[in-house]
């Protein structure tokens, strides 16, 4: 009894170390501000675009800390993007993925997993609108949302979860 | 002083920078951010630019290309200075930056316009 209480203590503990973990960050207004402030590879919530189409022209980029668990304002759908400036040459115009692996879980507890690959081309131009993008829509009956980001060149593995209000 | 104030404040345009300021504040009255949207307001700004040099030619009876040029060239400047965060993602050569063109341009205008007498309305010209 004592030891399922220690191991339920610690795995709380865990839960929550991994909880606190994700955070928002530094806002950004514009592409130029966005590339030339953080680093390649940077993940940004962009607030209030909730399809494809309104993060193209909404520029309200929020920087996505560390991993775990996030805190976000309730939305429709929820759109994120990626750094992709490099002044690393050898980089440059090179085709690149992002493997976006998504789990939903609705309200009853089923999950439902997809997967999204975006292409993406690093640049050398910090003014460059074409950030890779991904939205997750469709969340009608879901109570929480957890996906995790790959590079198809292994560079780098992100897991983030957020719960919907 | 005064008169350079004066000087810099006739050559913008007032028929057409009230309507650039309208359309600006329809942006943000529909929720649009000041760094949203540069080339829809480019594009208005372009038109109004060419009602401009409309309005110039048919109530003010200026003929000079030279002129026309100048006083579009300071509605763009105005438009870069009024709103510079929408244009921050406009690419500039090397490490320059909208924030510091756009008020060396406004600097530069003001000079030239110095020695260019002021634009007058056709019937205000008859009166005097």
């Amino acid at each position: 009894m004592r030891k399922s209480a220690s191991l339920a203590l610690v795995a709380l503990m865990v839960s929550t170390a991994q909880g606190i973990a994700a955070g928002l960050g530094d806002q950004f207004t514009t592409y130029r501000d966005l590339h030339g402030g953080t680093s390649y590879g940077s993940l940004f919530f962009n607030a209030t675009a909730v399809r494809y189409s309104d993060s193209q022209w909404k520029k309200r980029f929020q920087l996505v800390t560390g991993s775990g668990d996030l805190q976000l304002p309730s939305q429709q759908g929820y759109c994120f993007v990626l750094n992709h400036y490099t002044d690393d040459l050898s980089l440059v115009g090179k085709s690149k993925k992002y493997l976006i692996a998504i789990q939903k879980t609705f309200v009853d507890r089923t999950k439902k997993k997809e997967s999204i690959e975006v292409a993406f081309s690093p640049t050398d131009d910090v003014y460059s609108s074409s950030l890779p993008c991904f939205c997750m829509s469709a969340l009608f009956g879901v109570s929480d949302v957890s996906f995790t980001l790959r590079s198809n060149d292994g560079g780098f593995e992100r897991r983030i979860s957020f719960q919907l209000k | 002083m005064d008169k350079r104030l004066d000087n810099l404040r006739l050559y913008f345009p007032a028929e057409v920078t009230g309507s650039y300021l309208a359309i600006q504040s329809l942006f943000k009255a529909n929720g649009i951010r000041a760094t949203e949207e540069p080339w829809l307001m480019a594009g208005i700004a372009l038109a109004l630019a060419v009602v401009d040099i409309f309005i110039y030619w048919k109530f003010y009876k200026i003929t000079s290309w030279l002129l026309h040029v100048v006083l579009f060239c300071g509605f763009i400047i105005w438009v870069l200075n009024i709103d510079t965060a929408r244009y921050a993602d406009v690419r500039l050569p090397g490490t320059l930056r909208i924030e510091i063109v756009a008020p060396i341009l406004l600097i530069f205008y003001s000079l030239l316009t110095l020695f260019i007498s002021e634009p007058v309305r056709a019937k205000d010209a008859q009166k005097r």
